[in-house]
């Protein structure tokens, strides 16, 4: 059985084809890009529009089989900006259509979730999803993916990015500011904002703002890394704590920085417990887990009729029952 | 063992390992005590984790001489050394008002309020006020754990405490949660501060924000 998932939520226009047992057959992925940083949702789409079909064809051609032998077909239905996501829900309506196919609706978040435990053989984590527009720490409980803590504000990628546009050092954030950090060497006072499982890095970037040119940029990239990844982290080890669990799986973009795996890995180390890690690309936005996700929903029996098929940008992923058990 | 123990403390068990401190039950000069003591985390900068465990340490040590000037019982401080991170207390034997309503006790409920509404009315939050870190012994409630505890007048911090009370509660007996609340809620405003007043009406606005509603709750409004 094979999926064929697409992913349009927010800058990335991706698309895979997946097979049983989590095979991937095909990985394509265009990013809408700005020189000065950021994402206009209407611009974003339309760069969607204008890559949509040859994404799709390349999607079938690198997984090197006809188009009606995809099973199913699935699509990244929320959370997620409008405009975005409507392209994709558009391709995939079309592909269902056309292949006489049946089509799914993925949850987003769900989605990097069941990617990052698949991959990294978790068997029950707690999940650190951290990206550009999330920043949550998350288990599993009763077949759903339930948020025991998250920002109280705004997420840390969105922080990042903000910081350098701020600064005027390129983008988008999380790359450049592991780059500078390797270079600075002072740990600078910022706002350090945990409070039980939950986290605020809105007064982190106020001081981080009022810092620039006053203090050397490369520092002031270490440092909000240090302290930032460390709120994220002692966040993550109270949920360990309290929910008694003895792994943690990151997924997200900002979960591509080796510094902040790194240091899951040190915390997970010394309580004893593991840090799960998989490939660092899987971390960011792509199609490979929603075609896994929506491979895993039909199986189950759920699909989603083309007339009833509206994008949901505000779906939270607790209110997703799990594809478990036979 | 340890070697960075406060002198003279005899550890005798281990009672709780959490995310950022261990607990230590044992003795020191000749007493029952209780050692609470924040571990260095590798995985942090030193000097940031040096200067969170520092300031933590005086901060909750500060926090349990507040409540006792509030009028509420907490265990004594006999010891402090921020830079080893710990803090020696006195040990307080009782049970939990935990244990206590899992026998089906709720004969303090009302006097957890009543305590609760006394912290609050003087400017602290507890910062994680679940039925275990509240115990009575001798005939009073003791409060515990004052690790996430700020000095605040910010009415959104002390109703944040009786959110999680609430939700503890629920999950705690169930159904039944309703007049429980109701007993904790006439003693939290049984000393007729002003505070508490406008903390319960805050309440009732953070439960009807969608963040902490299901969909289906938030279409039905």
């Amino acid at each position: 059985m094979y999926a064929l998932g697409l992913e349009s939520t927010a800058h990335t226009f991706a698309g895979s084809v997946v097979g049983e047992g989590g095979r991937v057959l095909s990985d394509v992925r265009e990013s809408y890009k700005t020189k000065a940083g950021g994402i206009h949702p209407r611009d974003a789409s339309r760069h969607h529009y204008s890559v949509a079909s040859s994404v799709v064809l390349r999607t079938i051609s690198e997984a090197g089989m006809a188009p009606s032998a995809i099973d199913v077909v699935a699509f990244s239905r929320g959370p997620g900006l409008g405009p975005c996501l409507r392209v994709g829900a558009t391709a995939a309506r079309s592909l269902s259509l056309f292949l006489n196919r049946p089509l799914v609706g993925v949850n987003h978040a769900v989605a990097h979730l069941e990617i990052a435990r698949q991959m990294s053989g978790a068997r029950d984590p707690i999940f650190l999803f951290v990206s550009g527009g999330n920043t949550q720490v998350i288990a599993e409980v009763d077949q759903r993916y339930v948020v025991f803590g998250e920002t109280e504000d705004i997420a840390l990628g969105n922080m990042l990015d903000s910081f350098v546009r701020a600064a005027g050092v390129g983008f988008p954030g999380g790359p450049v500011v592991m780059e500078l950090a390797t270079k600075g060497k002072r740990l600078i006072q910022l706002p350090y904002s945990v409070k039980g499982m939950n986290v605020s890095f809105s007064g982190t970037l106020t001081a981080l703002e009022s810092l620039l040119g006053k203090e050397p940029i490369e520092d002031l990239a270490y440092s909000v890394q240090e302290i930032c990844f460390a709120m994220l982290l002692e966040a993550s080890e109270r949920a360990m704590a309290y929910l008694e669990k003895d792994e943690l799986v990151i997924s997200g973009g900002v979960g591509a920085n080796s510094r902040l795996r790194e240091m899951a890995s040190i915390m997970c180390e010394e309580r004893g417990a593991k840090f799960l890690d998989y490939p660092a690309k899987f971390y960011s936005d792509n199609g490979v887990m929603i075609a896994l996700t929506g491979l895993n929903s039909f199986a189950h029996g759920d699909t989603l009729p083309v007339e009833s098929s509206t994008v949901m940008s505000r779906w939270r992923a607790d209110e997703v029952r799990l594809p478990r058990g036979v | 063992m340890r070697s960075d123990f406060p002198e003279g403390f005899e550890p005798e068990r281990s009672l709780y390992s959490g995310a950022e401190s261990e607990i230590w039950l044992g003795t020191w000069m000749g007493r029952r005590v209780v050692l609470k003591q924040r571990l260095p985390k590798a995985y942090r900068n030193e000097e940031l984790d040096e200067g969170l465990r520092v300031s933590r340490t005086v901060g909750e040590a500060m926090s349990l001489y507040e409540c006792k000037l509030a009028g509420v019982r907490s265990p004594y401080i006999f010891h402090i050394d921020p830079k080893i991170g710990t803090i020696l207390m006195s040990y307080v034997e009782g049970p939990t008002l935990t244990e206590l309503l899992r026998k089906g006790d709720a004969s303090w409920v009302r006097q957890a309020g009543l305590a609760v509404g006394k912290l609050h009315t003087h400017g602290i939050s507890h910062g994680d006020l679940t039925p275990s870190n509240l115990l009575v012994s001798q005939d009073e409630v003791v409060l515990l754990d004052f690790g996430l505890s700020e000095r605040t007048n910010d009415i959104e911090k002390f109703a944040e405490d009786l959110n999680v009370m609430m939700g503890a509660l629920k999950s705690l007996v169930g159904e039944r949660w309703g007049s429980l609340w109701a007993e904790f809620e006439s003693g939290y405003l049984g000393e007729g501060s002003t505070k508490c007043r406008e903390t319960i009406e805050r309440l009732k606005l953070i439960m009807g924000r969608g963040r902490y509603r299901r969909r289906e709750d938030r279409r039905s409004r």
